[in-house]
């Protein structure tokens, strides 16, 4: 009879790849995604982008089949939804027609606008991320229609994300949501605050809110666009979702809702903005 | 070619294709946000169909590729998580199970679980303070998720792998261990 007998290579081999993953994490903390490892993610997404485009355009009815059928209740709750709100909103059209004139008024005697003069590069969202730890989409443009690494995404509403990936034609936008996302904000009293994403689907944290700050919900809280901040100032970031006094806390517990309906996104904006080139908007 | 070195061509095609199914079909699809993870599956099958040192093989190549895709978690964690849980399933092939239909869903589950919360663990020691950021309940939530939805897909990835690992030296080894364990019942 044959006996089965261990041996220590295959311990070997399992040393070599464990060495070799920590000196990849090591290499790659050490580009803060650029360098060697920055490449080579830029390399593998332009290789294998029009094996996604043709697997999309194949499998794509497949995929939507699937997740309609796990989300046909929220479907067609979300009709019955639409329905309604499409009756309501064309019931104000007119209204707000007038509104948009004045508040397109107030907009540019407060130069307020949230693009401005940037120059804009629009793309089309093609892929959601496939972690379940990271907040991310893919675009179809990059490098080659002028995108860049760390250059603010907006879409119609207002901010979506930054772009903390890229190769030729593609680029990764890590959406506000994410946790490793922050964004300094500005609230309606002109204090400056922080918001920051706590995952999918998660509505986002407000710190550094003073226990004295008079907050409403619903307000609209922008981009502050301070000194050195990764974003122009005034581009709308989410609207306030729940306001808490906590007693004896050091700041006010604030979530806020995105402005951007961050899971259905289609179309959105890279705005070619760095802070070092400075606010071209103004 | 050598029958090995055609193995070795069926995984890395295996590998490719799975990538681009990952990352274009199940990355949308989501059961409360968490969508199934196709590259641990197929490191958990590397693992069973080829023995601890295939297993870590396979895994480490699945993560890496997985780890291509994303951006916000350094390059190589996953790729460490996954060499990990490939040759953990693979010595526990070897040394305690007895293989049936019931396996690959079963170490799917466990296995796609455990791997999640390993790449949590993982992650928190190199710094990626972030990915506790959802709290000790949800983590739990996404490693049940992804265990549950794992193991659907465990069977019919398991499979594959077998089939494409066939005349590799691991296959082969299992395959003896396999035979040795049954001669012994």
């Amino acid at each position: 009879m044959a006996v089965y007998r261990r041996t220590a290579r295959p311990r070997f081999v399992l040393l070599v790849l464990v060495l070799t993953a920590v000196t990849l994490i090591t290499l790659d903390a050490r580009a803060s995604g650029g360098g060697i490892t920055g490449n080579i993610r830029a390399r593998a997404h332009d290789i294998l982008a029009p094996v996604q485009d043709a697997t999309h355009s194949v499998l794509q009815p497949v995929g939507d089949f699937f997740s309609g059928v796990l989300h046909y209740g929220d479907l067609k709750k979300e009709n019955a939804r639409l329905r309604d709100q499409l009756a309501q909103t064309q019931g104000r059209d007119l209204q707000a027609a007038e509104a948009q004139r004045e508040s397109q008024l107030l907009l540019e005697q407060q130069h307020l606008d949230f693009v401005g003069a940037i120059p804009t590069v629009a793309a089309r969202v093609v892929d959601a991320t496939a972690s379940n730890f990271e907040v991310s989409v893919q675009i179809d443009r990059g490098t080659d229609a002028g995108v860049g690494v760390g250059m603010p995404v907006v879409a119609g509403q207002g901010l979506v994300g930054r772009v903390v990936g890229v190769s030729a034609s593609r680029a990764t936008v890590l959406l506000e949501t994410d946790a490793s996302f922050s964004v300094g904000v500005r609230l309606p009293t002109a204090d400056a605050a922080v918001a920051a994403g706590t995952g999918r689907g998660h509505p986002m944290r407000v710190d550094l809110v003073d226990p004295g700050t008079k907050l409403n919900v619903g307000d609209v809280l922008f981009t502050s666009g301070l000194q050195l901040e990764r974003f122009p100032p005034g581009i709308p970031v989410g609207r306030l979702r729940a306001v808490r006094q906590v007693p004896g806390a050091l700041q006010q517990d604030v979530t806020l809702d995105p402005a951007v309906d961050l899971l259905r996104l289609e179309f959105v904006k890279v705005l070619q903005w760095s802070p070092q080139t400075g606010g071209g908007g103004r | 070619m050598s029958a090995a070195g055609w193995a070795r061509a069926r995984v890395g095609a295996v590998l490719l294709a799975a990538i681009v199914i990952q990352t274009t079909v199940l990355a949308g699809l989501r059961v409360d946000g968490v969508s199934p993870d196709l590259m641990l599956v197929i490191a958990i099958a590397g693992g069973l169909a080829g023995g601890p040192e295939q297993g870590a093989q396979i895994g480490f190549a699945a993560g890496l590729l997985t780890d291509l895709f994303v951006q916000a978690t350094p390059l190589g964690l996953a790729a460490l998580t996954l060499c990990l849980v490939g040759y953990a399933v693979g010595a526990l092939q070897h040394t305690v199970l007895r293989a049936g239909w019931w396996l690959p869903p079963v170490v799917g589950l466990v296995g796609s679980s455990g791997a999640v919360l390993l790449f949590v663990a993982a992650g928190i020691t190199v710094g990626q303070t972030q990915l506790t950021a959802p709290g000790p309940l949800r983590l739990f939530e996404i490693a049940g998720l992804v265990g549950a939805m794992n193991a659907v897909l465990a069977a019919p990835v398991s499979r594959m792998v077998t089939w494409a690992a066939a005349g590799s030296a691991g296959a082969a080894l299992v395959r003896q261990s396999q035979q040795d364990r049954a001669a012994v019942r």
